[in-house]
């Protein structure tokens, strides 16, 4: 039972805490938030194993967050509201060529990081050459070049 | 091929039976097929920003000691008959822990009362000095302690708290009072 608890608590509190850091956190993965990645999964291992590493508690940890993650995959096709809320949104950076400062600010984006993109993506050179640039749900943006 | 033929014919007929779930996204003003909801990103990223306050109001209430395993907060230090015991007030499930007991100088043998919610919610992992002799009954636990009379003693005991939640005990030391000693032990 308490390997159960353990596993909805640990996914709870990561699903929030993540959500709540934001996309910026750990979308595009720089060395350091790949090291960042790798500590947070080792200190969540230790919360969720305990002093417990026999296979009956990995097997009921790995079927309770299979189960749950199924469960709201579910409820999010059920429910929009809660689909907005656990993945968020799309958010456009720059509509017809002109960026929006507000969202750029407040998504923690910058210009640098809307060309990267268009430079990886379309191989474009300048910013005019964006049409639209979309700060996705996964964290991605995605670029729409100009005609 | 046939596969893929089939696969899309299936994804077909799920579009048509879907109705509304398969319905596209709206065409903004700009061109752009996107539903964009916003009004729900500008009130998630308030969200987050107070978020962002309460997680550095955490990290100091961790500083603090309020998350336990040190900090000025998570023990604390009661008198107990001529002695004090100083003691985790706040504690984490199955995380070792230390009770620790210092004793004013007085007889050659010392003893040390636990309640038997002692025994009950908290795994005792070591006592020093060993025990001269443990006797328990239906009243708790009676640990005795051969000391240098005349001299102060310190009797440390290493604990794990078994369940968590609140939880609380009583000690005595010798014949004086039992004094009960709260604890909140976090999961």
């Amino acid at each position: 039972m308490d390997s159960v608890i353990r596993g909805v608590a640990v996914y709870v509190v990561l699903l929030v805490v993540m959500r709540l850091a934001g996309r910026r956190t750990l979308s595009e993965l720089t060395p350091f938030d790949f090291v960042l990645l790798l500590i947070i999964a080792e200190t969540t291992q230790q919360a969720l194993l305990g002093d417990d590493f026999s296979i009956v508690n990995s097997v009921v940890l790995i079927v309770t967050l299979c189960t749950v993650d199924i469960f709201l995959s579910y409820v999010k096709r059920a429910s929009p509201g809660v689909a907005r809320l656990l993945d968020g949104v799309a958010t456009v950076l720059i509509s017809r060529g002109q960026p929006d400062e507000r969202a750029l600010r407040r998504a923690r984006v910058d210009l640098q990081d809307v060309m990267d993109a268009a430079r990886q993506q379309h191989g474009l050179e300048r910013l005019d050459q964006v049409k639209f640039a979309v700060l996705e749900v996964g964290g991605n943006i995605s670029i729409v070049p100009a005609d | 091929m046939l596969l893929l033929k089939k696969l899309r014919l299936q994804a077909e007929e799920c579009a048509r039976m879907g109705g509304e779930r398969a319905k596209a996204p709206v065409m903004r003003d700009d061109g752009l097929q996107l539903e964009e909801h916003r009004a729900f990103q500008e009130h998630f990223w308030s969200a987050q920003r107070v978020a962002w306050v309460v997680f550095g109001l955490f990290l100091v209430a961790a500083m603090l000691g309020l998350t336990g395993a040190g900090g000025p907060l998570s023990r604390s230090l009661v008198p107990l008959g001529d002695g004090a015991i100083d003691y985790p007030r706040i504690a984490r499930w199955q995380a070792a822990e230390q009770l620790v007991l210092r004793l004013a100088p007085g007889p050659e043998q010392r003893t040390l009362r636990l309640s038997p919610d002692f025994t009950g919610t908290l795994q005792v992992d070591s006592i020093y000095p060993e025990p001269a002799r443990s006797v328990t009954g239906p009243d708790g636990t009676r640990l005795t302690f051969d000391t240098v009379a005349g001299a102060e003693a310190e009797v440390q005991i290493g604990i794990s708290p078994l369940q968590p939640g609140y939880t609380s005990f009583a000690v005595a030391v010798d014949d004086g009072t039992p004094r009960t000693l709260d604890m909140f032990v976090l999961p």
